[in-house]
């Protein structure tokens, strides 16, 4: 079978890779470059547990082919901080327990750096509004939105999003 | 027969740390341990699991509802290039035997058809290719010839079948799996004499818990040393474990099961049989390790966790002051195509099936047939929050046909505070609880005059605006007789459903604790954590917790039946209270002091009352492990700081007879929802003006994730209401084969804020009074939303008995309730 | 749920991508935001052969004013459209509809053009353009063609374009200032496909409802625009008793059906509902309010 050579930033840094084109975004990130932090759950387009930011657009990871991701710029879960030194948005879920299995959480993370970039004061419609893209089973949701503000409050004391 | 009301002479109970005591960490809202790993990415779920050399599985799915498999041509598939084993339900059958059944007798099912395929999604090969997109390539060529049998799809109709309609031949002449009378006090008096009696048809439709997480293993075989590593996103793996050992043929000390983190559950990940048998049968046929992780197809059409499908007719006796005396039942429940868990369902809900309310007598009879659907298994609530859908339902209606206040009517029926132990006429017991309390917390908190008032108005308005009431009982912490008693014949009676904790504390002062059964979102590290730390009076910052696999495992059930919570505090208790008393031991040796005036303090050992005189722990720690010769010369005092505790179910009695089951559930939180919706009669769509959640689930050890469990849940229950239905056809079709079209509730459909409010009844019987809090919010919110929707359409005459209540359903009976009464002006 | 094996190429122009098209002609399939057809290679449902992506041809890009029309390239974004003024100014009824249609994310990369060729009934864009009297631009390695939107959406799924042909231009006539317009969707959810979805456009001109155009979607076999129910209203002045006409001549004529999530009644009674509300917004949006 054909494979295709591709160039892709991911988390800033650069990878180059021989890859099927039915290979999807998903599964590249996951297994070709070892991000596991994006995570699967339907593959449907639905769900939104895969999302990342593709050149800064949040982008269903699992409706993508892994080429149409040549030369461009991916950010996952796996950008916004570490455990030991979480960036404010998910200090801002920990403190206001936004998660309880944590599936959809990178997802959801990914989701939200898109709009507060976008717009670092959204009001709570707005966030609910923007959060109708993405499905939880745990929460109820109730506690994500409260995050995101939690998080807004946060991010006023630093600088942007990274 | 178990006379209903209060247990005068209650069971003594093992209960050593009260309720009311002062607590630091317990019940406080700490950040959760499990966090940081998640929100960095960096969980461990069971498709982040990678073994050199690893393949992939996947499954052909059955596209009938109902055939036998006549043939199976796989010779393109296993010539495909990178497709290493091509597997049938006949070679498996050879090497594995069936999967585990809590039925008993079992009926047998396979991890791939054998024989017959009986529902769509069964899988009838398993491929193991180099790549997930190989295997799927060759599923694509091999050819099945299927000799169709008539599909059963209605659960009357199932009733009644006969010949080749029939899923297990050898358990009937008809596809009736059980079916069981049951009389719990004096039901056929009561409603001879009943002032009133109410009826009603209801209908639960199949939904499911589907977590955004599908279920899924990684297996190898190790040739060096004969023995299978599975790892699964499942529970129950140091409890019945060694059942898939016997599934793969395999002695149980040659298989080791390790757990993963689990995205989400609901029930659904309880036991998972199928894919840890198929991942091993995979690996083992390829000398390589498997993964298998089933796709969302497999999973909404094959996980063996479909919820519970139920038409209820059920009568409500009254006598002449209004108070609810009998409640008889006749339900058909649709368990598809197996039976996993037996009649456990039905069992779950005579834990409470009288609800909050001083019914003295119940009668059930149950009929679960078989029918070509996916399997039912654990749905939170694990069928007793259909008990509570009909309790509810019931109530309202009597409230209806009788002009009550649907308030009044129940706080007149409540059990009263001061009558627990109360004892149900199953036999079970209902530890503590104040039912009027809640409901006047809910009221308070809702301010329901003014709804009433602003009801009113918008009535003037042409506005359709209801306001829901439902008071329901949260189970929690099942005994193990719940799996056989209501068994014709129990056949494997167990009585034990432990659960352990071990903890060691290491030379410098640090502790981890081992837990034996998995997270799946339930916050099992925060809730071990603060009741280590509360015990210590350690940091929690000075403790891990790490999970244990089969070969290192103890006794652990897991979590389910809103039972891990309490059990966990219970085996840390435990525990703890063996630790505390080495370290007191040493200390004491260390301050020259007698051990029992010791007392833990902020990471500290010292005297009572004498500030100076304390000795920190991890000094302790470090002479309890390296200086034997420096303690005293006594052989229990040995070198090393660990204990583990294996906590037995608190309080647990054995079933009697058939009427009376004995104690199998009696820690019993209670829940009070009222929503407030807007219908618009239009369209039929609901939406959400306010949410008033009152729970009662004891100490909470943690009052945020307790909070997180109320919106999930109640979220979940919102969606079983209106939103969620596995839609089968006439012939056994799926409809519903994605997350396009089974629906689960996004932001948008929920209230814009759930409202939570908190009453504590602590238990008497387990440590700290904690009660279960996992399953509620699904258990109460069905009713109450279908409560509140009846009361906005009252003005029409509106009945609602079925859920999901979509909008088209809703709109029928408007546009019929119009047309019952006229011409509009 | 992984996609089966295919060629793949990506043109860097249109005319490469046409080329491509004339060779390979019904065994390829153009990839554009890939929402629709990326689940659908991931289900397996279809099987290509080929793919040609063209999401990356910005020349397909673009949102033009013109005297008359407004031409909008095929591989413009929805929320790139969502978000522009020109629309919002021109043609408000696309920015309503969007708030039903899929979701923000899905809208970052799904495409106008692809949308549209896709033909899903139960997708809102061939409804709205169909209502606005658009016309597609369609060219091939052979020539161009305009194509207007009755016949382009030809059935549930399908077009008019030939194998070889690729959607690449919107273009839409301007609509007065002043106009009435409503879209309005019924859901189970937020963002999913609709049970029913309504619109219209209108204008008052001395008082009397001109150019009136009513229409559905998932009310019937494909795009709905319903003749009787303009003809209920064209001329007349906007008053509770004509709307009330189109409602009823809108439930007469459409052939809703049924599917697992409504049957076919629910629909036609919806379908009046939805009329009665959008018309009555959209006479009160043309500056004349109706009482009643």
């Amino acid at each position: 079978m054909d494979t295709l050579q591709i160039n892709v930033t991911v988390n800033g840094r650069a990878y180059q890779r021989r890859i099927e084109p039915r290979l999807l975004l998903s599964d590249f990130i996951r297994h070709e470059i070892g991000l596991t932090g994006t995570h699967i759950g339907c593959e449907n387009g639905v769900c939104g547990a895969c999302t990342v930011l593709l050149d800064g657009l949040a982008t269903r990871a699992c409706c993508m082919l892994a080429v149409q991701a040549d030369g461009r710029r991916i950010e996952t879960v796996e950008s916004l901080g570490r455990a030991n030194n979480l960036n404010p948005l998910q200090r801002a879920f920990w403190e206001m327990h936004g998660l309880q299995c944590g599936y959809c959480t990178p997802g959801m993370l990914m989701l939200m750096t898109e709009l507060l970039r976008e717009n670092p004061n959204p009001d709570r419609e707005t966030i609910r509004l923007r959060l109708n893209d993405n499905i939880c089973r745990c929460t109820g949701y109730e506690d994500i939105v409260n995050s995101v503000q939690r998080a807004i409050e946060l991010m006023r004391g630093e600088t942007a999003v990274r | 027969m178990a006379e209903a009301g209060k247990i005068h002479s209650p069971p003594p109970g093992r209960q050593k740390e009260r309720p009311d005591q002062r607590l630091s960490v317990i019940g406080t809202r700490m950040l959760r341990k499990e966090d940081p790993r998640f929100l960095a990415g960096r969980g461990r779920f069971i498709d982040d699991i990678t073994l050199p050399n690893m393949a992939h599985a996947a499954v052909l799915r059955s596209p009938r509802a109902h055939a036998r498999i006549r043939s199976i041509d796989k010779s393109a598939a296993e010539a495909l290039p990178g497709v290493v084993a091509v597997i049938t339900g006949e070679e498996a059958a050879r090497e594995t035997g069936p999967l585990p059944c809590f039925a008993n007798p079992p009926v047998e099912q396979r991890c791939i058809a054998f024989g017959k395929v009986r529902h769509v999604g069964e899988p009838v090969v398993l491929v193991v290719a180099d790549s997930r997109y190989l295997a799927e390539d060759a599923i694509g060529l091999i050819n099945v010839v299927y000799e169709p049998l008539p599909a059963v799809s209605d659960m009357m109709e199932a009733i009644n079948s006969h010949g080749d309609a029939v899923l297990h031949p050898e358990r009937g002449p008809n596809n009736v799996a059980e079916h069981r009378d049951y009389v719990f006090g004096p039901v056929e008096e009561e409603f001879a004499g009943a002032a009133h009696v109410i009826k009603r048809r209801l209908r639960w439709s199949r939904s499911g818990g589907q977590p955004i997480e599908t279920a899924g293993a990684v297996a190898s075989f190790d040739e060096g040393s004969g023995k299978f590593t599975i790892y699964v996103n499942g529970s129950m793996y140091n409890y019945i474990g060694f059942t898939i050992a016997t599934a793969l043929k395999v002695p149980s000390h040659q298989l080791n099961i390790v757990p993963v983190d689990a995205g989400g559950s609901f029930g659904s990940k309880l036991f998972l049989h199928k894919v840890s048998v198929l991942a091993a049968l995979g690996s083992r046929a390829s000398g390589r390790p498997v993964k298998y992780i089933e796709d969302r197809i497999d999973n909404i059409t094959a996980s063996d966790n479909h919820g519970s499908d139920r038409i209820y007719d059920v009568e409500l006796a009254l006598d002449a002051n209004h108070q609810m005396t009998a409640l008889r039942y006749k339900v058909v429940d649709d368990y598809g195509a197996y039976f996993q868990y037996g009649l456990g369902t039905h069992g779950n809900g005579f834990s409470q099936t009288v609800g909050p309310y001083k019914i003295r007598a119940v009668g059930a009879e149950i009929y679960a047939v078989f029918t070509n659907k996916c399997q039912q298994g654990a749905c939170r609530g694990f069928g007793s929050e259909v008990t509570n859908f009909m309790i509810e339902r019931i109530v309202d209606a009597a409230v209806d046909e009788l002009g009550l206040d649907p308030v009044a009517f129940r706080r007149d029926n409540f059990i009263r505070p001061e009558e627990f132990p109360y004892q149900i006429p199953t036999g079970n017991l209902y530890d503590s609880g104040n039912y009027p309390g809640a409901l006047d917390m809910a009221l308070e908190m809702l301010d329901y005059k003014n709804w009433r008032e602003k009801q009113q108005l918008a009535r003037t308005q042409g506005r359709y605006v209801g306001i829901g009431v439902a008071s329901c009982q949260e189970k929690g912490v099942f005994s193990a007789t719940e799996f056989w008693m209501l068994n014709r014949d129990p056949g494997f009676a167990l009585t034990s459903s432990p659960e352990s904790a071990s903890v060691k504390i290491d030379p410098t002062g640090k502790a981890v604790i081992s837990l034996h059964a998995p997270c799946w979102g339930n916050s099992p590290e925060t809730v071990a954590t603060m009741v280590l730390a509360e015990q210590l009076a350690m940091d929690p910052a000075d403790i891990s917790v790490a999970y244990s696999d089969t070969d290192h495992g103890l006794p652990g059930t897991g979590p389910g039946g809103s039972r891990y919570t309490v059990m966990v505090t219970g085996a840390v208790t435990g525990a703890a209270a063996i630790i505390k008393e080495k370290l007191k031991r040493v200390a004491g040796h260390m301050l020259e002091a007698d051990s029992r005036d010791l007392e833990f303090r902020s990471g500290k050992i010292g005297v009572a009352g004498a500030p100076g005189l304390e000795v920190a722990i991890a000094e302790v720690a470090m002479q309890a492990h390296f200086f034997r010769l420096s303690l005293p010369d006594d052989p229990e005092l040995t070198s090393g700081l660990e204990a583990s505790y294996t906590y037995d179910h608190p309080l647990a009695t054995l079933p009697k007879n058939n009427s009376d089951f004995g104690i199998f559930y009696p820690i019993m939180g209670h829940m009070c929802h009222m929503p407030v919706v807007e219908v618009d009669a239009k369209t039929g769509q609901v939406s959400f003006l306010d949410y008033v959640a009152v729970h009662d689930c004891g100490t909470m050890i943690n009052p945020m994730t307790v909070d997180g469990h109320v919106r999930g849940g109640t979220a979940q229950g919102i969606g079983t209401a209106l939103l969620e239905h596995f839609q089968y056809d006439r012939n056994g079709q799926l409809l519903t084969t994605s997350f396009q079209d089974y629906l689960m509730p996004r932001v948008a459909e929920l209230p814009p804020t759930i409202r939570i409010g908190h009453l504590v009844t602590p238990s008497p019987y387990t440590e700290y009074g904690v009660k279960g809090a996992g399953e509620g919010g699904r258990m109460v919110a069905p009713p109450a939303v279908v409560a509140a929707i009846e009361d906005a359409l009252r003005p029409l005459g509106v009945r609602i008995d079925t859920v999901p209540i979509t909008p088209a359903r809703l709109r029928a009976l408007i546009r019929e309730a119009e047309a019952r009464k006229g011409p509009r002006r | 749920m992984k996609p089966p094996v295919f060629e793949y190429e990506r043109p860097d122009s249109l005319r490469a991508a046409l080329d491509s098209l004339a060779k390979h002609g019904g065994k390829a399939k153009l990839l554009a935001g890939g929402y629709s057809l990326v689940p659908m290679l991931n289900l397996r449902a279809i099987n290509p052969g080929r793919l040609i992506d063209v999401s990356r041809l910005t020349e397909l890009q673009y949102i033009v004013e013109e005297f008359s029309q407004l031409r909008i390239g095929a591989l413009t974004t929805h929320n790139t459209i969502l978000r522009s003024s020109v629309i919002a100014a021109n043609c408000p009824i696309m920015v309503e509809t969007y708030r039903h249609v899929a979701n923000h994310s899905i809208r970052n990369r799904g495409t106008l053009g692809g949308n549209l060729c896709h033909n899903d009934p139960t997708f809102e864009m061939p409804l709205v353009i169909s209502l606005l009297g658009g016309t597609m631009v369609a060219r091939s390695a052979r020539g161009s063609r305009t194509i207007n939107a009755q016949r382009f959406f030809k059935a549930p799924f399908a077009t008019d374009l030939a194998a070889d042909e690729m959607l690449i231009e919107v273009r839409l006539p301007r609509m007065p200032s002043g106009h009435g317009y409503c879209f309005l969707e019924v859901s189970q959810r937020l963002g999913d496909r609709a049970l029913v979805a309504a619109g219209c456009l209108l204008t008052i001109r001395y008082g009397a409802c001109r150019d009136v155009r009513i229409g559905f979607r998932n009310a019937g076999d494909n795009i709905y625009r319903v003749a009787a129910a303009e003809a209920a209203i064209e001329g007349k002045p906007a008053s509770a008793a004509m709307i009330e006409a189109a409602a009823e001549a809108a439930a007469r004529a459409i052939t809703p059906l049924s599917d697992l999530h409504a049957d076919d009644a629910y629909r036609r009674d919806v379908a009046a509902t939805l009329t009665r509300r959008m018309l009555r917004i959209a006479c009160e949006r043309a500056g004349h309010a109706v009482d009643g």
